[in-house]
């Protein structure tokens, strides 16, 4: 398993742990460039960086997960996904979990910077990679609610 | 359909900027899109003397097709370059020099590669104003009626520039804060 991939399902399990007091089991992955694509619905949160690494963490949830985890958080649901207080909550996972790579990351020499979060919402969000040399995809479930997400990264490394 | 934010504005995090520094990141993309545009396809973009949006940070649409990059260091933030189908596979033939039939792959290479051109350009602009900044690597986003947020920003900046004689336009976007 590249250590991308290792690190995403540390990354998330980490920030599931501590935001939501939630189990996230990696239930499916797959690496490699041939064909790489993400393909969301709902919404998705994105964090880029940039240094030894480059690259960019795409999280994509359903809008009923991603109301069940605000509802989690903030103690009352949100009406719709489309609310802000959704759009915070996403960009932040998004945050926590590409903060939590680019230590694991930079623990190993590859150290980059994060940019802000970007989050979109939409019934079809498909993510095409230029110049990734690394492509992971993992799916992950979170058995007590009984849902399921998925984390794209796309990165490069400099020599 | 309602979308994220829509209408609304975006809380911004932290102090915005100097309006000195968003006319700056204004001009340098205004620059690099005209450069951009001009080298690989020979066309000349204009822009509205108004940005549709220039300021606090507020919800923006994506379009069909969007290459997106992000850039960080003392200022931090995304490029977004965003199209139409029809203009993208446009651009494509034009730079690929095909008449025929287009997949959506070469398409998206292509502006991917122009978004890494512009987000290229605008970066070198601002790093020979004193900025210090990274880039990333483009992706390109595909899909219909995507609204897009980013968060913990505290100023954005949107511009449609047209084909000049046509009412064709790219949508470019910039959201960013500084350290």
């Amino acid at each position: 398993m590249h250590f991308i991939c290792d690190f995403t399902q540390k990354a998330v399990a980490e920030v599931c742990s501590t935001m939501f007091t939630l189990k996230a089991t990696p239930v499916a992955s797959g690496e490699g460039l041939e064909n790489a694509r993400a393909e969301f619905s709902g919404i998705v949160g994105s964090v880029s960086f940039a240094g030894k690494i480059s690259g960019a963490v795409y999280i994509g949830l359903s809008d009923a997960l991603a109301c069940t985890l605000a509802e989690r958080l903030l103690g009352s649901r949100p009406a719709t996904a489309n609310s802000p207080e959704v759009a915070d909550l996403i960009g932040e996972i998004a945050n926590m979990v590409s903060g939590d790579m680019k230590r694991r990351t930079a623990e190993i020499g590859y150290n980059g910077l994060l940019a802000p979060p970007v989050v979109m919402h939409g019934p079809s969000i498909v993510v095409e990679p230029r110049e990734a040399h690394i492509a992971a995809y993992n799916q992950f479930r979170i058995p007590e609610l009984n849902e399921e997400f998925g984390v794209q990264v796309f990165a490069k490394l400099q020599a | 359909m309602t979308l994220i934010g829509e209408g609304r504005s975006v809380r911004p995090c932290g102090a915005p900027p100097s309006p000195q520094i968003i006319d700056q990141v204004d001009q340098c993309v205004l620059a690099a899109a005209t450069d951009v545009w001009a080298t690989m396809l020979g066309w000349n973009l204009t822009a509205p003397a108004v940005a549709e949006a220039k300021g606090p940070p507020t919800s923006f649409p994506l379009l069909a097709i969007n290459g997106c990059v992000g850039f960080a260091g003392n200022l931090t933030g995304s490029v977004f370059l965003s199209c139409e189908t029809h203009l993208g596979e446009r651009m494509a033939r034009i730079i690929l020099g095909d008449s025929g039939g287009l997949t959506a792959r070469e398409v998206s290479d292509v502006v991917g590669e122009l978004t890494n051109m512009l987000a290229g350009g605008c970066v070198s602009r601002l790093r020979d104003q004193g900025f210090t900044l990274a880039m990333s690597i483009p992706n390109v986003i595909r899909g219909v009626s995507i609204q897009a947020t980013s968060r913990d920003v505290t100023f954005l900046i949107r511009r449609r520039f047209f084909l000049a004689g046509g009412t064709e336009s790219v949508q470019v976007t910039v959201a960013g804060k500084t350290d």
